[in-house]
């Protein structure tokens, strides 16, 4: 994945800008967090339903800092998965997850508390909970 | 001075002569100073200070106000009744035998003071020996002032009393009359005023003989000064009467508090309270949200993807294995085609075995390589193109991710709940303060006296700004008066002796100024020192201040705050005065006992230890101390023993109505007699 910067769609910029004032979180932060949120619905983003026409632009070496070799791990995973070609694709899902993500977790979060509910949504295990079916019409993902 | 022997008669509940060895005994080359007199209340402890203090001072041990009447009332009420007949004794007396150096010469005194009742007429005489000679250097009827000036009885006080009693030196008022008397006394700044004064006297007289210009300048200026001083020590009367008033308050203040908090209606302090917790959980919010703003800057993000963690796990557990292999059978293959190059190398094949033919190292070769079975395996299809390293970093993370993330999350977001909702309890309590305050008596009266004290606070200010322009007039009489003493001695045509006299008058005043500021100095330090080392809160005060002047005694806390002495408790107070005696005893250098009454007062255990294991082993080099059963007990007679010269038992016999004394202390079953 050789791309530098990324441009999220107008509604995605919105959203940006609620949820800063929401968890007192930057961009770069939730962007990260929609992108993992993204990834875990198995349905398969479409990158058309995202256009790069907001005048936000994130680089991308503060978007994925320290951890861009996992982000980069977790995505040709993700799209191996869903059989994508991975030499040409890998750009235009990573933007459609981010994008996708962000307005998913638009709809699920209010308040800096609610991100530990996401977590352990996805972790039941924690508190000894039984597995619960994820929100908003997602359902967790199983392992064969 | 040390007290050698009392001897007591016919005198409160002593029946017949009873004799008291004070003198402390010297064990391994050292003085043991405490003398240890036990006794339950009623047993005769506080009848041996009185016997003591009547045989020095006679009339005066009462107070100086006692007519002469009512001290031999109170004589003849004291004298021993037998419980046979009830009839009180004809005839008392109080000996006290003690060694004194006067002038450089060690001699041991016996001051005897006898009472007779002869009918309706009482008969008092005292009669002092040296060395066991009537006394001859003075005159018999002089023996009384020769007693009282031996230890000033305003001196005495702060030697001989009462532990209960002792705080009241921590008024203060008392504080400031003791202190005068004591720093006058024991410092020996008497003798040099009385000098002054009979100088004055000496060169008035001179003056009617001879009067000049000059001498009636001098006397002008004279007048002139203690008018000011007048003013002066009258302005000091009010602002001494303000201190004890603002005293007052601040002890009704601190009761008013204290009502406040216990009647849990405390609003003001409530609100503080609730104020200060308000800030503290704002203040823990606002970390807890910069810890869970670490956490998503960290891994967090990664945990909502957790079905993808595991599968990138999987293969990049996987791939390493795969590619493991691949290395592995690289190496094999690349080592077995250079074993079958060789083979086929003529020089080789005649060098190792030039019987085999070429066709046969072929099959050799040939054999080599088909073992090799190439093409079987292929180069594996790798997702994730990292190295070694990276795939071990990438597995830690899908760890963390996995076990850790959730789980520090979960305890973050408890936290950030837990606070968010004590805060808004405690929005909901603040609200409902304000309504119930205004209501509130109790409230009411802490304002009026916080008023109160705040008022009288700017009065002593006012009084102070005053004293000190008095003080000034006070300073500038003072210069012309040594003016027109030193014109009055540079004078040629005023008699020598007069000139003299003057001169004289200014280096004694300098030489009080002096002498005054450097004993306040070292008083200074040594109270503080004392204070400190009796009191158990460490350096509760760092530092004391005296004025020289008027006798004022002002502590300063550690963080240099005035420290009033209405805030120290009542067992803080008794301390503060004994380090004071301590401090003006080892300040004066003179070298008198100690005698304590009632020892422990109001202190409690930790305080108590203190002065067992501080005070009175380095208090003085001979202490005295009256005690019940219930104040040195085993625990702190245990802790003494090593300071412990001897001791006795005072029991009351109620059958005969009389003390019997022995040898030994509550918690002994028997000690040797001396």
């Amino acid at each position: 994945m050789r791309m530098t910067r990324l441009r999220v769609c107008k509604e995605v910029d919105q959203r940006l800008i609620h949820l800063k004032a929401r968890t007192g979180l930057n961009p770069n932060l939730l962007c990260r967090i929609g992108f993992c949120l993204s990834l875990n619905d198995p349905s398969i983003p479409d990158p058309a339903a995202y256009p790069p026409d907001s005048d936000r632009e994130i680089n991308r070496y503060t978007l994925t800092g320290e951890w861009d070799s996992y982000f980069v791990a977790l995505l040709r995973e993700r799209c191996a998965y869903d059989n994508m070609d991975l030499d040409n694709d890998l750009e235009d899902q990573f933007r459609a997850h981010i994008n996708r993500g962000v307005l998913m977790l638009y709809l699920r979060v209010k308040h800096l508390g609610d991100l530990d509910r996401l977590v352990q949504d996805f972790n039941p295990d924690i508190d000894g909970e039984q597995a619960k079916v994820g929100t908003n019409g997602s359902s967790r993902l199983h392992l064969p | 001075m040390i007290f050698t022997h009392l001897t007591i008669e016919n005198f409160g509940i002593y029946d017949g002569t009873h004799e008291f060895d004070l003198r402390p005994r010297k064990v391994d080359g050292k003085f043991l100073p405490v003398i240890l007199f036990g006794g339950k209340n009623g047993a005769g402890k506080t009848t041996i200070l009185e016997a003591i203090r009547l045989c020095l001072y006679g009339q005066l041990a009462l107070g100086t106000r006692v007519r002469r009447v009512d001290y031999e009332t109170h004589i003849m009420h004291r004298l021993h009744r037998s419980s046979s007949t009830s009839l009180p004794a004809r005839s008392a007396s109080v000996e006290l035998v003690f060694d004194h150096v006067h002038a450089g010469v060690l001699s041991t005194y016996n001051a005897v003071r006898a009472w007779r009742v002869e009918g309706q007429t009482f008969h008092e005489r005292v009669t002092i020996y040296k060395n066991s000679q009537v006394l001859r250097e003075i005159a018999p009827e002089h023996w009384s002032d020769f007693l009282r000036d031996l230890i000033p009885p305003g001196v005495a006080d702060l030697f001989f009393f009462d532990g209960e009693q002792v705080q009241a030196l921590a008024d203060d008022e008392t504080e400031t009359t003791a202190l005068a008397t004591a720093m006058n006394g024991l410092l020996n700044l008497d003798l040099v005023e009385r000098l002054k004064s009979d100088l004055a006297l000496y060169v008035r007289q001179q003056e009617n003989r001879e009067s000049s210009v000059l001498q009636r300048a001098a006397d002008e200026a004279q007048n002139a000064h203690e008018n000011i001083e007048a003013v002066y020590s009258a302005r000091y009367q009010d602002r001494a009467g303000l201190r004890t008033q603002l005293d007052r308050v601040r002890k009704r203040l601190e009761d008013a508090r204290q009502l406040l908090l216990k009647e849990g209606a405390s609003f003001v302090e409530r609100r503080t309270e609730l104020e200060l917790r308000q800030l503290e959980v704002e203040r823990a919010l606002e970390q807890t949200r910069a810890a869970i703003r670490d956490l998503v800057t960290g891994l967090m993000p990664f945990a909502l993807a957790p079905t993808w963690n595991v599968r990138l796990k999987e293969r990049l557990e996987e791939e390493a294995k795969a590619e493991q292999a691949w290395s592995t059978y690289e190496a094999r293959i690349a080592l077995a085609t250079e074993v079958a190059s060789r083979a086929l190398d003529p020089a080789f094949q005649q060098e190792v075995a030039p019987r085999v033919t070429p066709q046969d190292w072929a099959r050799i070769a040939n054999e080599l390589q088909a073992l090799l079975k190439p093409g079987e395996f292929d180069n594996p299809s790798i997702l994730h193109p990292v190295s070694t390293q990276g795939r071990v970093q990438l597995v830690e993370w899908v760890d963390k991710v996995l076990h850790d993330i959730p789980v520090q999350m979960r305890a973050l977001a408890h936290q950030l709940e837990a606070l968010e909702s004590e805060r808004s309890t405690l929005e909901q309590a603040l609200r409902q303060i304000p309504d119930d305050a205004v209501a509130n008596p109790l409230l009411e009266q802490f304002h009026i006296l916080s008023e109160a004290k705040g008022s009288l606070q700017e009065q002593i200010r006012q009084a102070d700004t005053e004293m000190g322009q008095i003080e000034l007039q006070l300073a500038e009489a003072d210069r012309q008066r040594k003016k027109a003493w030193q014109q009055l001695a540079s004078a040629g045509d005023t008699d020598l002796r007069i000139e003299r006299a003057a001169k004289v008058q200014v280096i004694l005043d300098a030489y009080l100024e002096e002498i005054t500021a450097s004993k306040t100095q070292e008083l200074e330090k040594m109270v503080a020192h004392f204070f400190n080392l009796l009191c158990r809160k460490d350096l509760l005060v760092r530092e004391v201040q005296i004025d020289p002047k008027r006798h004022t005694v002002i502590l300063y806390s550690d963080n240099r705050l005035e420290l009033p002495k209405s805030s120290l408790s009542a067992g803080e107070r008794q301390l503060y005065a004994m380090s004071l005696l301590w401090a003006l005893r080892s300040v004066s250098g003179r070298m008198l006992p100690i005698i304590i009454d009632t020892p422990m007062g109001r202190l409690d255990s930790d305080h108590r230890r203190t002065l067992l294991t501080e005070f009175f082993p380095n208090a003085a080099h001979q202490i005295i101390l009256l005690s019940t059963d219930t104040e040195i007990n085993v625990e702190a007679y245990e802790l003494l023993k090593p300071a412990i010269s001897h001791t006795f038992m005072l029991q009351y016999d109620e059958e005969q109505g009389h003390t019997n004394v022995e040898h030994k202390y509550f918690v002994d079953s028997e000690e040797p007699a001396p």
